[in-house]
């Protein structure tokens, strides 16, 4: 064993914790085990199958549970070399199928220690520690120190699995039968003697469905089992210090081999240089802590001190309602008159008090028709209607202080120099446009990107291209102060028609 | 990449949380011990209210049936997304970014459990888990929860005797929580094993005398303890 070569990660972790990481391993790891496992487990059920005579044919499953510490140990076989990176080809497992029979002490297994409830977790010192004897004794005492109950535990939620699984694969077969024979077969397996070919179908299908369960179940089981005692050793024998330990030993190791030369160039040099101090001097340390630890009695005195003083010694009154000590000694011998009148009393209060709710709830229903049945519409944005702003970044993008026509106000602009003004008005001009016809919710905290961004899912292909072309040129005469060449604006100042036009004159021109 | 059932959440603040999902196994003893104590509670009301006949039934009958749904709910809301059961296996629920579980998503984990239930005794759940890495039921996957392993951080602390030493040479933050684990569960190794893990740092304890002692000492410097 190479601890080098685990595959899981070593650390203590909590016993379930360690059951869980057998699940994950089985995950990881299901090429390697359900092959093998599927063809070993069928071809025994089968053949244990063929090979009962008929009239015992219900008792297989039993035969098959009995038999389960056999698969526990193909199954630790197959986990025991996967964790230290070795896997196993299925004929690897089919021939060591003897050893794994005659070398882990399979027959105590099937007859007085079948019943243990920790066998899986035992098993690796039988298979893998292959002790014997006292030293098995005493090693299985030692590991059950603590870790016993976690085993025990783990068996009867494996049990518990079994159940879940077998009861649902037959709840399954009774909810798509559509013809109620195999809920007829059930019920009348527990009141009457069911024909011949009845019971064949009903055993087969058993055995069938328990061989699927152990099939499912057991591998989780032994791998639970295996890292519940892996996680044992490691907090006996510190295997997560020893492979950090030993990394640390091979990076110093590697670190002085390279170092020495430097060393010795850097140790010439700075020979002459006199000594600085590498670490934090004492000064610095004592900025935070007291010279000296005070003794516990000191100190609890100087805590007392503090907490009388004024901001943490605060009294206040509150004044609540309390209920008063009554007396009730009132013994009625006529309990159960009284009780039953009290019943009533307490139906009709109920049944009035419920007409009324009934009453009160039609009501609020009537009155809040609206907002229930936007309640009952399919998800909505919940966009609160906000009047679109009238500034935006500074800018002021009502529709009244824009002129008429835009596109021409703005090439007048552009050719008599204010280029700035004129992409400044095209901007706001399409800041209006997505705020008030397109009901994009515009926020000051936007930056020209946001808009971008927010418009492209409203806006068809051309328009939104325009609008990408006229952030950029703003953004590059706002921010960068370069004005783009004239054959880049004019196209835009003529769009500016397609982009501004309402829905209706977009159709009307289609 | 060696095997774990962790996963790594990293925080808007740069931290990264490892956070460890439970399987099957103790969320089912969970769940047993759950359904004991649910069945318990629902036992003693048929009890206490059977004196009110038919009506005691009824009432019984309602309280019941809420407390079979909204059992779960209110103990993952109001203590910390832990049902008795899971507190005694030290499991919670949380979002699967550990942040609490929130109450709509408590309410359709919950609600959900009929799905996961189906064929019978949570067939459909235990598929979902073993089929996912982090062990979520189809009901944890709708509402984004997950059920994780309450670790209990600073379990084995223990005072370090040894004086304390400075090491000659920088070690990395997994190189010094081993020193330091070393000092700590020193009391559950064997003298021989320590030495023999101690001597496994190679150069770090060439030249010490006793390579035990030495690492406790630089554990001891490593948490905080400096020469009186």
């Amino acid at each position: 064993m190479k601890l080098d070569d685990i595959t899981t990660l070593i650390r203590l972790r909590t016993p379930w914790e360690a059951a869980d990481l057998g699940f994950a391993m089985v995950q990881n790891n299901w090429r390697g085990i359900f092959p093998a496992w599927t063809l070993l487990l069928f071809s025994l059920s089968l053949i244990i199958w063929l090979l009962m005579p008929s009239d015992y044919t219900g008792y297989i499953p039993i035969l098959l549970w009995w038999l389960k510490p056999v698969y526990d140990r193909i199954l630790l076989h197959i986990y025991s070399r996967q964790m230290f990176s070795q896997p196993l080809s299925t004929a690897d497992i089919f021939s060591a199928l003897p050893g794994l029979i005659w070398n882990t002490g399979l027959l105590g297994a099937l007859t007085w220690r079948r019943f243990s409830a920790s066998r899986g977790f035992n098993l690796p010192i039988w298979q893998l520690e292959q002790l014997r004897g006292t030293p098995r004794k005493e090693r299985q005492n030692l590991l059950h120190l603590q870790a016993h109950s976690y085993a025990v535990w783990l068996t009867v939620a494996c049990l518990h699995l079994e159940y879940t699984v077998i009861f649902s694969l037959y709840a399954l077969i009774l909810f798509f039968d559509p013809t109620e024979r195999v809920w007829d077969y059930l019920v009348s397996a527990f009141v009457e003697n069911l024909d011949v070919e009845v019971q064949y179908w009903g055993s087969l299908i058993y055995v069938v469905l328990y061989t699927l369960t152990v099939w499912l179940i057991e591998p989780f089981y032994m791998a639970a089992s295996f890292s519940l005692y892996l996680n044992r050793r490691t907090q006996l024998e510190a295997w997560d210090i020893e492979l950090t330990f030993r990394s640390l030993g091979d990076r110093l190791r590697g670190l002085t081999q390279h170092a020495f030369g430097i060393a010795l160039a850097v140790m010439l040099a700075l020979s002459a240089l006199p000594p600085a101090p590498v670490f934090a001097s004492e000064q610095a340390e004592q900025e935070y802590l007291a010279g000296e630890a005070l003794p516990a009695e000191d100190s609890a005195e100087q805590i007392k001190a503090i907490m009388q003083l004024d901001e943490f010694s605060q009294v206040r009154t509150v004044k609540r309602w309390m209920p008063k000590e009554k007396d009730e000694d009132k013994t009625d011998k006529n309990l159960f008159e009284l009780s039953e009148s009290v019943q009533v009393l307490f139906a009709s209060a109920m049944k009035g008090m419920l007409w009324i709710a009934v009453v009160v709830l039609l009501v609020l229903a009537f009155v809040y028709r609206r907002q229930i049945l936007a309640m009952l519409k399919p998800l909505q944005r919940k966009a609160a209607k906000q009047p679109p702003p009238d500034i935006l970044f500074g800018m002021d993008i009502r529709p009244e202080s824009l002129p008429d026509d835009i596109a021409t106000a703005c090439r007048r602009l552009w050719d008599t120099g204010q280029q700035r003004d004129a992409l400044s008005l095209l901007y706001r001009a399409a800041l209006m446009r997505l705020t008030r016809h397109d009901h994009i919710q515009v926020q000051d905290s936007h930056t020209e990107g946001d808009i971008l961004q927010l418009a492209r899912p409203h806006l068809a292909g051309q328009r939104i291209a325009w609008l990408t072309a006229v952030t950029r040129a703003w953004q590059e005469i706002a921010y960068a102060h370069r004005i783009p060449p004239n054959e880049r604006i004019y196209p835009l100042f003529d769009d500016w028609l397609n982009f501004g036009a309402t829905q209706a004159t977009v159709e009307a021109q289609a | 990449m060696r095997l774990d059932t962790t996963y790594t959440v990293n925080t808007p603040e740069g931290i990264a949380l490892q956070l460890s999902p439970a399987g099957p196994i103790p969320r089912l003893l969970a769940w047993l011990l759950d359904l004991l104590l649910r069945s318990a509670i629902s036992l003693l009301l048929v009890i206490m209210l059977a004196f009110l006949g038919k009506l005691g039934m009824g009432i019984s009958m309602i309280l019941i049936f809420l407390l079979e749904w909204f059992y779960p709910v209110y103990f993952e809301l109001r203590h910390q997304g832990q049902s008795p059961g899971k507190k005694m296996l030290q499991l919670y629920v949380a979002q699967t970014d550990a942040s609490p579980v929130t109450p709509s998503a408590s309410i359709v984990r919950n609600l959900l459990r009929v799905v996961d239930f189906l064929p019978v005794l949570y067939g459909f759940g235990f598929a979902s888990m073993v089929l996912n890495r982090r062990f979520q039921r189809l009901g944890d996957l709708a509402a984004n929860t997950v059920v994780l392993h309450k670790t209990n951080h600073n379990g084995h602390y223990t005072h370090i005797e040894a004086e304390p030493l400075r090491p000659e040479v920088t070690l990395t933050l997994p190189e010094q929580q081993a020193i330091m684990l070393f000092a700590q569960r020193g009391n559950t190794l064997t003298d021989s094993r320590l030495e023999e893990l101690a001597r496994m740092t190679g150069p770090l304890v060439d030249k010490q005398e006793n390579a035990t002692s030495y690492l406790q000492g630089i554990a001891h410097w490593l948490t905080g303890g400096r020469k009186a």
